[in-house]
């Protein structure tokens, strides 16, 4: 009870800033001295007022600065990298429609190479079908006309033979004789 | 130590051994911690005189304390700033103490105030740092404790007190913001007995700022002061068992210099958040 009536008399001291006699201190723990009191305001506001010009202000602004700046920066990054993942999905695109549009054009020429072989190979094949059968007629046609003229030449012979006979008296073992080396002369075919 | 054979020697009889001096001092005059609790007059400046009231505005010794951590600040973040403007990334102390800002403004300052709490930071700052400061460095040798006096956390809490009134009324208006104190949807019979709740409210909350650091700051200091005592007090057998539990305190009272400071911070600007954004 009297520790709160010291309690509250000390406290109604501070509100009140009454002050002792300052020649007889009281030293007790719980006296408020007024001079102290003020002195701590004091100190504390002069101490607000530097600190406030020249820490709090460059400590606060650098802070806050490099705070942005680093903000900044990861939002850059973050932008730069959707970009290039958009490039690159982009390039993919692109690499895969080239790889599609090679293929497309290596598939036309080897279909164009293919047709242009078949197409040769067929126009020679017919070529060569028409030369033989133009060398076959040909051929035939020679084979006749050799047969002709063979045939001219085994009609003169003979006309020959026969003026031979005629003109030597032949007797029938001789004439067997002429004709058998006649035949002999003619070729077998 | 030092300050406690000082004491010693300026108290005992001159012509006694110095264990003798020490028992005897600490067996007839218990009150030794409380000297050292205590302020002393660095730089005793004439009393001023303001109608009936007489102020003693002389440099006492936690006076000092609060100018050293104050200079201390004052070169180690202005050391700060220009290093991290000269260079893009922070090094070694610039980011540390970066760090440490950015901790009061992440997971301090905005959680308690909510939106718009970035005109208030340079305030915080100073807050939490000074609180930080001046309880630090009462850890060292030969130091006093600024925030273990009671006139100095009242004067820190009055701080308090004097910006979330000003802010509040600021930022709803004087009338504006003497009714939002009240919740609304009171019952006009409770109205007289909401008054007196929250004119007291408003009062009770710097006083126990105030209490809470000076507590907590003193507290350390006088659990070392009566373990080192107590070597003097039953004698050297006790000596492992002493040393082993004030290091622990020690080692606790370094806690509770962050923790305080935190503490502190985070009430003020729930405080300030409090008066400025009444609807929550």
């Amino acid at each position: 009870m009297s520790l709160a009536y010291i309690f509250l008399a000390k406290f109604y001291n501070v509100i009140m800033f009454i002050s002792s006699d300052p020649h007889e201190k009281k030293d007790t723990l719980l006296s408020v001295e007024p001079g102290l009191l003020i002195w701590t305001i004091i100190i504390f506001f002069i101490l607000l007022l530097i600190l406030k010009k020249y820490a709090w202000g460059p400590l606060l602004k650098s802070l806050n600065d490099r705070e942005q700046s680093i903000k900044d920066s990861v939002e850059k990054a973050e932008y730069l990298k959707q970009e290039a993942e958009k490039i690159l999905a982009q390039n993919k695109q692109l690499l895969a429609k080239a790889d599609e549009d090679s293929r497309k054009v290596i598939a036309e020429g080897k279909e164009l190479a293919e047709k242009l072989r078949n197409d040769l190979i067929s126009k020679t094949n017919d070529d060569t079908a028409r030369m033989i059968s133009q060398a076959k007629s040909e051929i035939e046609r020679e084979k006749v006309a050799a047969m002709n003229s063979l045939k001219d030449e085994i009609a003169n012979l003979a006309v020959q033979a026969a003026g031979k006979i005629i003109d030597e008296n032949l007797d029938a073992a001789k004439q067997k004789k002429i004709i058998d080396g006649f035949i002999g002369k003619i070729p077998q075919n | 130590m030092k300050l406690l054979t000082a004491f010693i020697q300026q108290n005992a009889p001159a012509d006694s051994t110095l264990m003798q001096k020490v028992q005897q001092t600490v067996q007839d005059d218990g009150n030794w911690i409380m000297h050292h609790i205590a302020d002393k007059p660095v730089l005793v400046l004439p009393p001023i005189h303001i109608g009936g009231f007489t102020l003693d505005m002389s440099i006492s010794m936690k006076i000092l304390m609060l100018i050293i951590a104050a200079v201390l600040m004052v070169i180690l973040f202005g050391y700060a700033a220009a290093s991290n403007k000269k260079r893009k990334h922070p090094t070694g102390l610039g980011n540390f103490l970066e760090m440490l800002m950015v901790f009061v403004r992440d997971d301090v300052v905005k959680p308690s105030m909510g939106h718009g709490a970035d005109k208030y930071l340079p305030f915080f700052f100073t807050m939490f740092f000074f609180i930080l400061f001046v309880n630090v460095i009462s850890l060292f040798p030969g130091m006093s404790t600024g925030t273990s006096s009671i006139s100095v956390t009242a004067g820190l809490a009055l701080i308090t007190f004097i910006m979330t009134q000003i802010h509040g009324i600021k930022h709803n208006g004087f009338v504006g913001y003497f009714k939002g104190l009240i919740p609304p949807g009171v019952p006009v019979f409770v109205l007289p007995i909401m008054v007196i709740i929250e004119f007291l409210g408003l009062l009770t909350k710097p006083f126990a700022l105030a209490i809470r650091l000076f507590a907590n700051m003193t507290a350390g200091h006088i659990v070392i002061y009566a373990l080192i005592g107590l070597i003097f007090m039953l004698g050297y057998a006790v000596i492992p068992v002493s040393i082993a539990f004030t290091l622990f305190i020690y080692v606790l009272e370094i806690l509770v210099a962050v923790l305080q400071a935190y503490i502190f911070t985070m009430l003020s600007a729930l405080f300030i958040g409090m008066a400025i954004h009444q609807d929550h």
